[in-house]
């Protein structure tokens, strides 16, 4: 069974408007529908402006959505109360592309951590230090950084400190948003291995949302290319890049650069001006979706 | 043939009362007539202070400690203020990574593009006449129409075409660019690399690459040199260091590279 189900999920913002002049309406998410499996690494891809991060916000309710429904564990949660909602965001948690700006600089590392706990008031006063202990092994880090505070850590270890807040309550679902994508090449694979490893560990999901693909085409088992607040094709990582079926996946790819100087360079241009956004979703193959 | 830009056993440090950081260590590097130098490397490795060294625009606390940096055979560090302003966007010119910070942003693009042009001696009919031409150049659509938009009326990738309209305004031998596609969305980087490519086959510019991304590299660049920790660890070819890296660091590098090249 799917642990979320996003069913034409939709995120129009309202701008201005005026006496003689009508609102104009920006379509951030425009109608999306995908699902993930327990144990997916489903990766959302797109450039800025595709919605990608907003879908995540929605998923999450940190942004209400205009309209659509968000199914987790089969549970509607747009029609949860906000009390209600509080509680599911127990098992669903996210990591931000950016630690400095997500955690509080004036809390020590360990308070960070043991934060959720406190909140959702768990365990004793004992309890919660040793699950912060644990966490704090769990993604790599040592128990004299404890009391250390945001900026005294490097970046990746900001992100270790980011990810183990978010382990804190066991979560079933991590919304990752561009969570690697600041750091330097060497500590992204880093943080990238452990995001690996604590799925395997505890059974975590991902949506791991991204620009980068190479990153998505090692990591995600699944994923779905979004461009002006549609998806444009989703399916098996594997089949979109062995036989991306969208001009607009298919130009995506052709834009990564490629390690080996040797190789062939086709640049595939996308025609935005063909872009409508009306052409609905069709298998191209088993499990191989692409608005074509 | 000798190279434009010679760098020999530059030395960068930063000082303060209680420590002393070497950023560049030693470093040398050449990069001939119409060749592209890759310097790849990750954060703190030294790569943008050695281009901000060739062009004597170090921070405060950053001080050149040693070595010579000829360019078309002078001593830049020897060289007075004066001189040095002169050959800064004229014979040598920059594009950093974030357009938005390097326009002013109070200022029609158009005018950017002119004033590139006017400080190094145009007058302004002329600087006008061949910033319209340079806008085309760099592939703006409408470039008459562009010419009065503010940078914050242009996309991303828009405003990086403008700063390299300004860097390529008075035909510079040398272009540095600073991880210059690093804020822009793959397919307008795609866009953007491919611009460089032809301004550089064009125009006969040296071009002095400094990114993270060993994939640019394997693009763009005919050597590469790998920083890490203010040190060059590796310098070749790039078809020889892509192939078979010699140096520990620059195979870790490449491997954690993801996706696709990496394996």
């Amino acid at each position: 069974m799917a642990l979320l189900e996003v069913h034409h999920l939709v995120k129009h913002y309202v701008r201005g408007g005026g006496f003689f002049r009508p609102p104009s309406v920006v379509r951030a998410v425009d109608g999306v529908s995908f699902s993930i499996d327990r144990g997916d690494m489903f990766g959302l891809v797109g450039e800025s402006g595709s919605g990608k991060s907003t879908t995540g916000r929605c998923i999450l309710r940190l942004v209400e959505p205009t309209s659509g429904e968000v199914r987790f564990r089969g549970e509607n949660l747009l029609q949860f109360s906000k009390t209600r909602m509080r509680l599911a965001r127990r098992d669903m948690q996210v990591v931000f592309q950016d630690p400095y700006a997500s955690l509080n600089p004036r809390m020590r590392a360990g308070d960070i951590v043991e934060e959720p706990l406190i909140i959702h008031r768990l365990g004793t006063g004992v309890e919660r230090r040793a699950r912060v202990a644990e966490l704090v092994e769990m993604v790599g880090l040592e128990a004299v950084h404890l009391t250390r505070y945001p900026h005294e850590f490097s970046g990746g270890q900001r992100q270790r400190v980011a990810i183990a807040r978010a382990l804190a309550l066991n979560p079933a679902l991590i919304v990752a948003d561009e969570a690697v994508s600041a750091l330097d090449v060497s500590i992204q694979a880093q943080v990238v291995g452990l995001l690996m490893d604590l799925r395997r560990r505890l059974g975590l999901t991902y949506l791991f949302i991204a620009h980068d693909l190479r990153l998505v085409e090692h990591i995600c088992n699944r994923l779905a290319v979004m461009y002006l607040g549609k998806i444009v094709e989703m399916g098996q990582t594997e089949a979109i890049f062995r036989n991306a079926a969208h001009p607009y996946t298919r130009a995506l790819l052709s834009a990564v650069p490629v390690l080996d100087p040797d190789a062939p360079r086709q640049r595939i241009e996308f025609d935005t001006t063909s872009f409508h956004g009306d052409t609905p979703l069709r298998e191209v193959e088993a499990g191989h979706w692409a608005a074509v | 043939m000798s190279p434009l830009l010679d760098v020999q056993h530059l030395t960068v440090r930063f000082e303060s009362p209680d420590s002393t950081i070497t950023a560049v260590d030693d470093l040398s590097l050449s990069i001939f007539p119409g060749e592209t130098l890759g310097i790849v490397g990750e954060s703190g490795s030294g790569k943008s202070l050695t281009a901000l060294s060739i062009l004597r625009l170090l921070p405060p606390r950053a001080r050149v400690m040693g070595g010579r940096i000829l360019f078309e055979g002078r001593d830049l560090l020897g060289l007075p203020e004066a001189e040095m302003r002169a050959i800064r966007g004229a014979r040598i010119s920059l594009i950093f990574q974030e357009p938005m910070t390097a326009l002013n942003p109070a200022m029609r693009v158009g005018d950017q593009v002119a004033e590139a042009l006017t400080v190094h001696g145009a007058s302004r009919a002329e600087a006008r006449r061949r910033a319209v031409q340079l806008l085309e150049d760099v592939r703006i659509p409408d470039a008459e129409r562009r010419w009065s938009d503010y940078p914050h009326q242009l996309s991303g990738g828009m405003r990086q075409r403008v700063m390299i309209a300004i860097a390529i305004a008075c035909r510079p031998a040398l272009v540095i660019a600073d991880e210059p596609t690093t804020a822009l969305d793959l397919t307008i980087q795609a866009q953007v690399l491919d611009l460089l490519r032809e301004l550089k086959a064009r125009f006969d510019l040296a071009l002095l690459l400094i990114t993270h991304d060993f994939g640019i590299i394997a693009e763009m660049a005919d050597r590469v040199l790998v920083m890490h920790g203010g040190l060059a660890v590796e310098h070749g070819t790039v078809r020889q260091v892509l192939r078979e890296p010699a140096d520990d660091y620059t195979r870790r590098l490449l491997g954690a590279v993801p996706g696709r090249g990496a394996r």
